[in-house]
């Protein structure tokens, strides 16, 4: 069961032998099925409709040059990366926060997923870019979440008008 | 700069292309990025030196238009590894690089291009090249030897050379992930030898391997390596002279407590003398850091040893085979090249040591990656993100017991070793020129 952020922070202030453990990396599939195509190894479906579809457009175009960019290089969070597993690089990035299954769970943290559909602060993808509207990087670090993303030792932090990009399409996604 | 020296020619599709997907073909599999001969330039034509002297660092990267951090062009250059500066002939425009290695015992480059703009990473079914270059290191003039579609590479850190082979991870016909196996033999006639399935579910992070002397036209061996977490699991599959390549025993956990990631390379230690593997998992959940070595097969050298590594994400670590030095560094928190003595690795010099006890030099960023250039004793350590760019070198000295000093960044007008950064490419992938006996004497 997933757990928004909200009422999951108390909880997250536990000590790290309650944090669930992580789970096995997963692979592409074989093969995807009628209605849905392979996209970063993963069947993603094909069509999207109402107000998903908007969100879809605006991935495209808005929130998709910006993980490429700050998440997906060389090094982070690519295939073959070091960085957990979550592949945002330019074709995959879309099928590893939404699937035709639903929003996938976080590896490093399963108790939130990557994207909430209309709650951005409650989306594990919008807590790791923002941490500091949302909470303190030690409390983010207490509670399991690791660091604020791109780490600050990159010196690469992403803007507010991206960050607010993110969100909006977040927000857009039907629940 | 405008585009020169590229264009796109037809070329036959392999013979029997059991590994060409239909879905390349009807996006183009014929279709190859091929180079023109380039009139030698007035200041730069073929060169009259001894290019077994002289080192090259190839380099795939992007360039950004002003005030842009979106990229407006894919590229492949080269720099001299004596001062960083671009050769004059290097740079081609409009190729998407998604890998690229080099071959020390043919003196090539293999360049791995995505057929999709941008996709340094490419899909499943996406059209795919590979590209045999060679390149002359004081003019940067590349002349192609061949090049040829193959199925869609699924990163750069599952791509190896062999002994006449290269082989990779690809996506296979229905978007699983197969080991493939090219003949490089010939490098105007690349052609498919083989594929194999690996196990599914599976997300590789390395496929670990190396060139030996003595080994064409026999069997050859590949370690592909994921995480199932907290261990490390290698397969190791022997690439035959003909056909597919073939999985003689069920994977190995070589190693326990891996956290978010996990840095391989594979080792020439001594020139050929041995053949292993180097895997330093990173910390996590109040687990410590470790280092571990094991031969090609998985068979350990060492015991798992505590390593003071700090960060939760180690890259994939580079090696001097002249010096047996090992280079290691972290992306996310840990801004510093650590230099470790193989020897020290071997005898647990570490277990008891503190971070500060390791020899390293601070990067102005997060480390992306590390190469090593032996014709300057230089590690290279690029980083790309959100529009800002570096590409550090960092010389390593050796004290007269072998011990590595610490690195000492490169800066721009030095001598004897300088380091120019290019102005305007953003570095995704790199390798370096590296003689086949490991050392450029």
């Amino acid at each position: 069961m997933l757990v928004p952020l909200s009422a999951a922070l108390p909880w997250l202030g536990c000590s790290s032998s309650t944090t669930p453990a992580p789970t096995p990396d997963a692979g592409p599939p074989p093969a995807c099925g009628d209605g849905t195509r392979l996209e970063g190894g993963v069947c993603v479906a094909t069509e999207e409709t109402g107000d998903d579809a908007a969100a879809a457009s605006t991935f495209t175009s808005d929130v998709e040059p910006i993980l490429d960019r700050y998440c997906g290089v060389v090094g982070c969070h690519v295939p073959g990366g070091a960085t957990g597993g979550l592949i945002l690089a330019s074709g995959y990035a879309y099928a590893s926060l939404l699937t035709d299954a639903g929003p996938p769970e976080a590896r490093s943290f399963p108790g939130l997923r990557y994207v909430e559909p209309g709650d951005p602060s409650s989306s594990f993808l919008s807590i790791k870019i923002h941490a500091d509207r949302l909470m303190a990087q030690q409390d983010l670090t207490d509670a399991g979440l690791g660091s604020l993303m791109p780490p600050p030792q990159t010196q690469s932090s992403i803007g507010d008008a991206d960050i607010d990009k993110i969100d909006n399409w977040i927000s857009g996604l039907t629940p | 700069m405008t585009a020169t020296g590229w264009r796109r020619t037809a070329e036959a599709s392999l013979p029997g292309l059991a590994l060409c997907l239909a879905a390349v073909v009807q996006a183009g599999c014929s279709v190859v990025n091929s180079f023109e001969p380039l009139a030698p330039a007035k200041d730069g034509g073929a060169s009259v030196q001894d290019t077994t002297k002289q080192g090259v660092v190839a380099i795939g990267g992007y360039q950004l238009s002003d005030g842009s951090s979106v990229p407006t062009d894919y590229v492949l250059t080269a720099l001299d590894p004596v001062n960083g500066t671009e050769l004059p002939l290097a740079r081609r425009q409009d190729i998407t690089v998604a890998s690229i290695l080099y071959d020390s015992y043919k003196d090539l480059f293999y360049v791995f291009e995505s057929g999709v703009r941008g996709h340094i990473f490419p899909l499943a079914g996406e059209p795919f090249y590979v590209h045999a270059l060679r390149i002359d290191p004081f003019t940067g003039e590349w002349t192609e030897l061949g090049a040829t579609s193959i199925r869609p590479a699924y990163s750069f850190s599952t791509t190896v050379v062999l002994t006449d082979r290269i082989a990779y991870v690809a996506y296979g016909d229905t978007g699983a992930l197969e080991l493939d196996v090219l003949d490089t033999t010939e490098p105007s006639a690349i052609t498919a030898q083989g594929t194999a399935s690996i196990m599914a579910g599976i997300s590789p992070v390395a496929l670990l391997g190396n060139p030996v002397a003595g080994t064409a036209g026999s069997n050859q061996t590949v370690m592909l390596c994921w995480i199932q977490r907290p261990n490390l699991q290698m397969q190791s599959f022997t690439v035959p002279s003909s056909g597919d390549p073939q999985a003689p025993q069920a994977p190995s956990m070589l190693q326990a407590n891996v956290g978010a990631s996990v840095g391989l390379a594979s080792i020439l230690e001594n020139g050929a003398a041995a053949h292993e593997v180097l895997a330093i998992s990173s910390p996590t959940n109040g687990a410590v850091a470790s280092v571990t070595l094991a031969d090609i097969t998985g068979a350990n050298i060492s015991p798992p040893f505590p390593f003071p590594f700090t960060d939760s994400n180690v890259e994939a670590p580079t090696f001097s085979t002249c010096h047996n030095t090992v280079f290691v560094s972290g992306t996310n928190m840990a801004k510093n090249v650590y230099a470790m003595p193989l020897a020290s690795i071997r005898s647990n010099a570490y277990a008891n040591a503190s971070i500060n006890d390791l020899t390293s030099q601070t990067l102005n960023y997060s480390g992306q990656g590390l190469y090593y250039e032996p014709y300057t004793d230089t590690v290279i350590a690029p980083f790309n993100q959100g529009g800002s760019g570096d590409l550090t070198a960092l010389h390593v000295t050796w004290t007269s017991d072998g011990d590595p000093n610490p690195p000492e960044t490169r800066q721009a007008g030095q001598t004897p070793l300088g380091w120019q950064q290019l102005d305007d490419v953003f570095t995704n992938f790199v390798a370096t020129k590296v003689p086949s006996s490991g050392c450029p004497n």
